[in-house]
């Protein structure tokens, strides 16, 4: 299914099934871990994680942009890009990064979600891929 | 010993050392402290040992301001009081709740919790509520299936409430009441009038009456008002033959700053995984304790982001999407009608089934319940009515009003919750959608708890407070008020068991200025 086609049936069926499962199924072997928001998808469905996304763009719209995206959520606080391509290391990065965010408030309320700004910027990516 | 006032011969003549009016939570505390002391003690009942419609009618009244309890449906008029239909929940104020806070207006008792913490142990006796212990710490060692989310205390901790039975003061203590030789309990006694001495420095004497159309006089040395805070203040302001504004009013303070604890469903959190968590359920119990935990804000946290105290509840999410707002259940103007309609929407069959699914571990959600302090608020108030009662009484008439920083308080807390969740990596809070709607003001739907607090506010300085540091009103020598009429703020905590500490507290002092041995029992 292509990724417009997966959007459409995820917002027009109004499923609540979490993304996870359709990212999972859809996705995960695509590698592309770095639009997964892996902890929120467990609890929203796609439609919801679209939302979000699409929120999080209107409100930073410097960042309304796929690379920049990738560049952002793939680089760390000091200003170091993760070079890897392996999911696995991209998962555990994004995940230390998440807590991080977390840690220090740099959170965002997003369609009532309180999320790392990673996240935040995991579903505007989703929501333009 | 018990009189019914209503049976006196007409214009009769009651004479003690102390007069407590009102038998609830505050006032038979008081009245057992004074058992078998020399002392001749008096307590005031104004309806009798059951539920009296014609009594309870005399709380009617009128409410403006946000949506509120019916009055005559939010406190119980007969032996016992509001002890009667209350749910046992108990904790103890904390530190911070005592302090003058720069951020919080109209802040600051003139005394320190250290104050009220030795009469805790007493009250906590007296309302059947287990083990004295409220660090989580000996919770989580005593019972195994008892674990910590791993937030970090320093920001959200793990405050301790214990269930009381609930204990209901006029079955429990009834009969020893009753049978005290010293205690004088009188009911059907509806104090109308409180009579000062010409410069209204001392009070003299009551006048009381009732539906059977007696009416008699009560002398003592001291009196005590423990009506809780919406009938102490308008007894208060009643009584103005004398002083133009009511007694104890000069300063125009007498039934403001009402308090109470908005309560709702703030949002939901959603755990990685399935897990127990019955340390902040109540369904552990040892040696007959009932305890949980709530998540509450730091004191810390309180003061860097300007917000208030409060903590937050736990509910299997099944369950709480189909909770209803406890104001729009306790609509009813019985107070029976609304008990029936609140355990109806509260089925306890259900409760047990989702406690029982829960316990092995199949919820990974749950709702958030937010009870916060609300900042004192000089318009949060009670004022006289042009309607009289039955008995020639204005009734009181209830402004409920909350504040900008009341909402903000509970966004913070939520928020809090809702990064720290994310810290630990355990999960994500989504919040409800009031919190983010832009409006600065709770909604509607928010509820209290039936915990009325203020309007006769405890200040050192008389400009600022009915009462001083002992309970006593400023300017009247002998005129005291026992329970939460006299808190300047609220805390977030069920109000009950500060309410007998305190009361406690003001009985040790009255026996010390009386030459009484403060320690006897």
């Amino acid at each position: 299914m292509k990724r417009r086609n997966f959007i459409i049936t995820a917002s027009t069926a109004a499923i609540a099934v979490p993304a996870a499962y359709y990212i999972k199924k859809h996705y995960w072997k695509s590698n592309e871990a770095i639009f997964i928001p892996a902890v929120l998808s467990n609890f929203c469905d796609a439609k919801t994680l679209v939302e979000i996304g699409i929120e999080y763009r209107k409100r930073v719209a410097a960042e309304n942009e796929q690379q920049k995206l990738k560049d952002l959520i793939l680089t760390d606080n000091t200003g170091k890009k993760l070079t890897t391509s392996d999911r696995s290391d991209i998962e555990a990065f994004i995940n230390k990064k998440n807590q991080q965010e977390f840690s220090s408030y740099n959170t965002l309320i997003l369609k009532g979600w309180i999320i790392s700004v990673t996240e935040a910027r995991q579903c505007a990516l989703f929501s333009l891929t | 010993m018990h009189i019914d006032a209503r049976q006196l011969d007409n214009q009769s003549i009651i004479e003690g050392d102390i007069c407590i009016i009102g038998a609830g939570a505050a006032g038979i505390s008081i009245a057992l402290d004074w058992m078998n002391t020399p002392y001749k003690v008096i307590l005031l009942e104004g309806g009798g040992f059951d539920y009296d419609e014609k009594a309870q009618e005399l709380y009617n009244g009128k409410l403006t301001g946000h949506p509120y309890y019916p009055m005559k449906a939010s406190r119980l008029h007969y032996f016992g009081g509001s002890s009667m239909h209350w749910g046992g929940m108990c904790s103890t104020f904390d530190d911070i709740d005592f302090v003058k806070r720069d951020w919080v207006e109209n802040s600051g008792w003139p005394i320190k919790r250290k104050d009220i913490a030795d009469f805790y142990p007493k009250a906590h006796e007296i309302l059947d509520l287990g083990i004295y212990e409220w660090e989580a710490d000996y919770w989580l060692k005593e019972i195994p299936s008892f674990k910590r989310l791993p937030l970090d205390e320093k920001i959200i901790w793990s405050k301790m409430w214990h269930f009381s039975p609930p204990t209901r003061f006029g079955t429990k203590y009834k009969d020893t009441i009753v049978n005290a030789k010293n205690i004088h309990l009188y009911t059907y006694a509806n104090v109308v009038d409180i009579v000062a001495t010409e410069n209204v420095n001392a009070i003299t004497q009551l006048t009381i009456k009732n539906y059977a159309g007696k009416t008699h006089t009560v002398k003592a040395k001291h009196f005590i008002l423990a009506c809780c805070s919406i009938q102490t203040s308008r007894l208060l302001l009643a009584c103005n033959k004398q002083a133009p504004a009511g007694l104890g009013n000069d300063n125009d303070l007498v039934g403001r700053y009402f308090m109470e604890h908005p309560e709702l469903k703030t949002g939901e959190v959603w755990f990685n995984n399935t897990a127990p968590l019955p340390f902040y359920l109540r369904d552990e119990k040892i040696n007959k304790t009932q305890v949980r935990a709530e998540l509450a804000i730091s004191p810390q946290k309180q003061e860097e982001l300007k917000v208030l105290n409060g903590s937050v509840s736990l509910m299997p999410l099944a369950m709480a999407k189909n909770t209803i707002p406890s104001v729009k259940l306790w609509s009813d103007d019985d107070p029976r009608r609304s008990l029936d309609s609140f355990h109806k929407y509260n089925n306890l069959d259900q409760r047990n089934f989702i406690q029982k699914m829960f316990s092995k571990g199949f919820y990974q959600s749950y709702g958030l319940y937010t009870r916060t302090e609300q900042v004192p608020n000089p318009n949060s108030r009670v004022v006289l009515s042009d309607e009289k009662d039955e008995l020639g009484v204005p009734r009181a008439n209830l402004n409920w009003a909350l504040s900008v920083i009341d909402k903000k308080t509970v966004l913070a807390i939520n928020t809090l919750l809702g990064q720290q969740v994310g810290a630990a990596g355990i999960g994500r809070v989504k919040l409800a959608d009031f919190l983010i709607d832009g409006d600065e003001n709770l909604p509607d739907f928010t509820s209290g708890g039936w915990h009325h607090m203020g309007t006769t506010r405890m200040s050192d300085n008389p400009k600022t407070g009915v009462v001083d540091a002992n309970c006593k009103i400023h300017s009247i020598s002998n005129l005291f008020i026992a329970g939460s009429s006299c808190y300047p703020t609220g805390g977030a905590v069920n109000p009950t068991l500060t309410v007998v500490a305190i009361s406690l507290r003001l009985s040790h002092y009255l026996k010390s200025q009386m030459g009484a041995n403060p320690n006897a029992i």
